[in-house]
């Protein structure tokens, strides 16, 4: 009877109730399944889509035109990669990305800044800096990631709307600033481009630096990473901190992109999904563990998706439909102990 | 015992029995936790349960409470006799109600809502709780356990002889004769210990049963109307309190002496690596020490009196005041940072919840510590995996870590061989203090023999070591002194020969001659 020892006279809470933190070892398909799924899907799904649109799907042309429509994404989800190692959500950036992509159209319309690579270098700083505070108030004021960023992201919204006066700036953006969005190099555009540069560095930093290292560390047992001697307090602050700073950078290239400067409603479209991108890439290789290869897995897996039932003609309600049920199969395969505990 | 001799009350000349329980036995794989067990409780008495850790006593209450099941034996609550098993709620229905040290209350809640959780509130009609009947039942309760605050006050706000006397009002709503209170005392004050057994005593006279479990043996003498000692799970005997007194109390929960073999070797000890003076913390009250190099120092006590304060005070895991030096140098002890970086280490007790990194590497795990040695530079940090790797493997080899590769996850490991990994991972540090918190809990008997052996050879290599345990012969086994505290006072020590069980048993308890 082993659910006798949950409770015991007129004792709702039982001392004994404690768990092992140790994940079931899973073999056989399911556990095969849990590691490759992710990918094999991405797989099938370019067959299914190559086989039913061969004129169309699977060209260069349309390789490059996914790519390019999941990069700001594919960025935003990147940053967001490091805070979810450490097991901290960070809903500010939406609001981050449409911050960072109106006011450096702003600066450079107005004649504030005239010089393109300052304006965009500054506005990372920017960035940077709110991500900092955020992570002060998660790491020395003990609230939640969840909840402070939250917040955040609303005052940035708030920011963003009384800097712009609701104005969206439409002209005087030099198109030196254009190119971020526009621009190609060979046959890469330049989003795209941005979007593989940043997933090299942040791999080789969540790989192959201390810092990164940690990370994974402090994500899988905090108490054990402070007893070792890690500084676990500073973490949050340079991971919100890239996060914010990859976030304003996708902003800035919707808004290259467009060649306007919305300031409301950029970033927004892409939180969830940006979410969804990192927690299929969990379920990637390594289960319920966060990773920049995986995250470029789900970026591409929604992307094609997308790209692939649009080019079929399947109505839009069915991507949603699609890529909810694909986020809830790779997320119970992975076994995801993070999630289901929230 | 004379049944005439029991100041419970009387139902017709004859005592009033509360609970029964006959030849109580209890199996866990290899080993006996109750054998032939009796014990009882008569309406109207206190009832002292006492015994060392692991002597029976939490299986003894699960098996009343109806927790665990009984190989053999029965168990009679009030009117209702129950064999090998039955249900928790059996046994609330009966009467019984247990009073946990800790977890009882729902902090958020308010006093109302917890003293009626187990028995639901009144209700109006339908779904409506009737708010006023459920205040005025509780403030009935509360004042039959003597407690004046407002039911409407929320747990959390309330001191822990207050939260003590809701969960006894609380057992009261649900109608219970027998109340088990496991160490309510632990968190109490004197003068709120004085509240605690004025009620007990009021209540026992309008005819509740309370069964008592303590370590204070103080207080056994003050409140107990009867002392029940078991030892090994078995019954060792019950006394009135007027029979023993606390030296005899103490040689029957230790026993005889334990024989044990220890080949002790002659140890040459240098000079002082570790020297605490005058340490303070909210339990310590000045603790002097001195540990030499290959010295290794054991610190004892009970739960809660000073030993794993002692260690947590001095790796910063609690604020704490006086000086701590370690060769010769002033130690800051304000986190646990700091704390390493003056030179100490810690295996801590709670494995899983301090120290193991389930998901990580058994590599990784080793060189948690130390991944400052293998970074290239101070700006990019990058990692020299490879020297990691290396030095990862030979100390997972020094220690003969059972592990498929050095890239497993450390939660496929078993107890003994995650053990090991954190104890490299503190040796990669060269540390100068080793402060290690029973390192051999939750590990199988090869793997505890092998880190016996492991913390001799830290001592030997010229560190110090602090070694405290929750099982008491460890002490005699790996120590060359023990320190017994008392209170958060140093009380006695014990050097060489003389560290047997049970002469470390008998000092915690506060009995000076061994």
């Amino acid at each position: 009877m082993p659910n006798r020892a949950a409770t015991t006279p007129s004792e709702v809470t039982s001392t004994e109730s404690t768990s092992s933190r140790r994940p079931s070892k899973r073999g056989g398909f399911v556990g095969w399944a849990s590691r490759f799924g992710t990918i094999a899907s991405l797989l099938l799904f370019v067959i299914v889509f190559s086989v039913l649109k061969p004129d169309i799907f699977p060209t260069s042309l349309n390789f490059f035109n996914i790519l390019n429509q999941v990069s700001i994404l594919g960025i935003i989800a990147l940053g967001l990669t490091l805070p979810l190692v450490q097991g901290l959500f960070d809903l500010s950036i939406g609001a981050m990305a449409t911050l960072g992509g109106f006011i450096a159209t702003l600066w450079l319309s107005d004649g504030t800044i005239s010089n393109t690579i300052l304006a965009i270098g500054l506005v990372i700083v920017v960035s940077l800096i709110v991500g900092v505070v955020s992570g002060s108030i998660v790491s020395y004021g003990g609230i939640s990631a969840f909840i402070t960023t939250l917040a955040i992201g609303s005052v940035l919204n708030g920011a963003v709307l009384g800097i712009s006066k609701s104005q969206t700036v439409l002209s005087g953006i030099p198109n030196s600033f254009l190119i971020l969005g526009q621009g190609t190099i060979g046959p890469v555009p330049a989003p795209v481009l941005v979007m593989a540069v940043l997933a090299l560095l942040l791999w080789v930093f969540l790989t192959f630096t201390q810092i990164g290292r940690n990370m994974y560390a402090i994500g899988g047992n905090a108490e054990a990473a402070r007893l070792s001697g890690i500084a676990v307090k500073r973490y949050p602050l340079i991971a919100l901190a890239i996060s914010a700073g990859t976030a304003s950078l996708a902003g800035m290239a919707v808004a290259a992109n467009l060649a306007v400067g919305r300031p409301q409603g950029v970033g927004d479209t892409y939180l969830l999904d940006a979410f969804a991108a990192c927690f299929i890439g969990a379920a990637t290789l390594r289960p319920g563990r966060f990773h920049i290869g995986g995250t470029v897995i789900g970026v591409l897996l929604i992307g094609v998706i997308n790209n692939g039932l649009s080019v079929l003609g399947v109505a839009t309600f069915w991507q949603y439909i699609v890529r909810g049920v694909l986020l809830l199969i790779a997320v119970l395969g992975a076994g995801f102990v993070l999630v289901r505990k929230r | 015992m004379d049944a005439g001799s029991m100041s419970g009350r009387l139902v017709d000349g004859r005592p009033d029995m509360l609970l029964t329980v006959v030849g109580a036995v209890k199996d866990y794989p290899g080993q006996r936790a109750l054998d032939h067990m009796n014990f009882d409780l008569v309406a109207g008495e206190v009832h002292a349960l006492l015994g060392e850790n692991g002597a029976g006593k939490s299986t003894l209450i699960k098996a009343i409470s109806g927790a665990t099941d009984l190989n053999s034996g029965s168990v009679k609550i009030c009117d209702r006799e129950f064999s090998e098993s039955h249900t928790p709620e059996e046994a609330i229905s009966a009467g019984l109600s247990v009073v946990y040290q800790t977890g009882n209350l729902v902090q958020d809640l308010s006093i109302v809502e917890n003293v009626l959780l187990s028995t639901g509130l009144p209700r109006n009609w339908g779904p409506f709780i009737d708010r006023r009947a459920a205040r005025e039942r509780v403030r009935g309760l509360l004042h039959r356990v003597g407690l004046d605050v407002s039911p409407e006050r929320t747990v959390s706000e309330l001191g822990p002889h207050q939260s003590a006397m809701v969960s006894i009002a609380k057992a009261l709503a649900a109608d219970a004769r027998v109340i088990v209170l496991d160490e309510p005392t632990t968190a109490l004050l004197p003068a709120e210990v004085d509240v605690l057994f004025a009620q007990m005593r009021r209540l026992a006279s309008e005819g509740i049963g309370f069964v008592f479990v303590t370590h204070r043996l103080g207080e056994v003498f003050r409140i107990a109307d009867r002392i029940t000692v078991m030892r090994d799970g078995r019954l060792i005997g019950t006394w009135l309190p007027g029979e023993l007194d606390h030296d005899s109390l103490v040689d029957h929960l230790v026993g005889p002496d334990k024989a044990m073999v220890v080949g002790r070797k002659e140890v040459t000890v240098g000079g002082p690596v570790l020297s605490v003076t005058g340490l303070e913390s909210s339990v310590l009250k000045g603790i002097d020490l001195e540990v030499r190099e290959g010295e290794v120092l054991g610190v004892a006590s009970l739960p809660g009196e000073g030993a794993p304060e002692v260690m947590e005070a001095l790796f910063g895991l609690t604020p704490s005041s006086g000086e701590v030096r370690i060769r010769g140098r002033v130690a800051k002890l304000t986190s646990p940072r700091a704390a390493i970086k003056s030179g100490f280490a810690l295996v801590p007790r709670d494995r899983l919840a301090q120290a193991v990194i389930p998901e990580l590497s058994v590599a990784d795990n080793t060189t948690l510590a130390v991944t400052g040695d293998f970074i290239t530079d101070p700006i990019f940090r990058f990692f020299r995996r490879r020297r990691a790797l290396a030095a990862a493997r030979s100390m997972t080899e020094q220690l003969r870590v059972k592990t498929p590769s050095l890239q497993t996850p450390m939660a496929t490991l078993s107890g003994g061989n995650q053990q090991k990994v954190i104890i490299g991972r503190w040796l990669l540090r060269r540390a100068d203090v080793y402060l290690l918190d029973s390192p051999t809990s939750a590990v199988d008997v090869h793997a505890k023999s092998e880190i016996y052996g492991f913390v001799r050879t830290i001592a030997e290599q010229g560190a110090a070591v602090v070694f405290t345990s929750t099982e008491v012969e460890e002490f005699a086994r790996v120590c060359d002194r023990v320190v017994v505290l008392s209170g958060g006072r140093i009380f006695g020590e014990l050097i060489g020969e003389d560290i047997t069980v049970n002469a470390v048993m008998k000092m915690s308890f506060g009995r000076k001659n061994a």
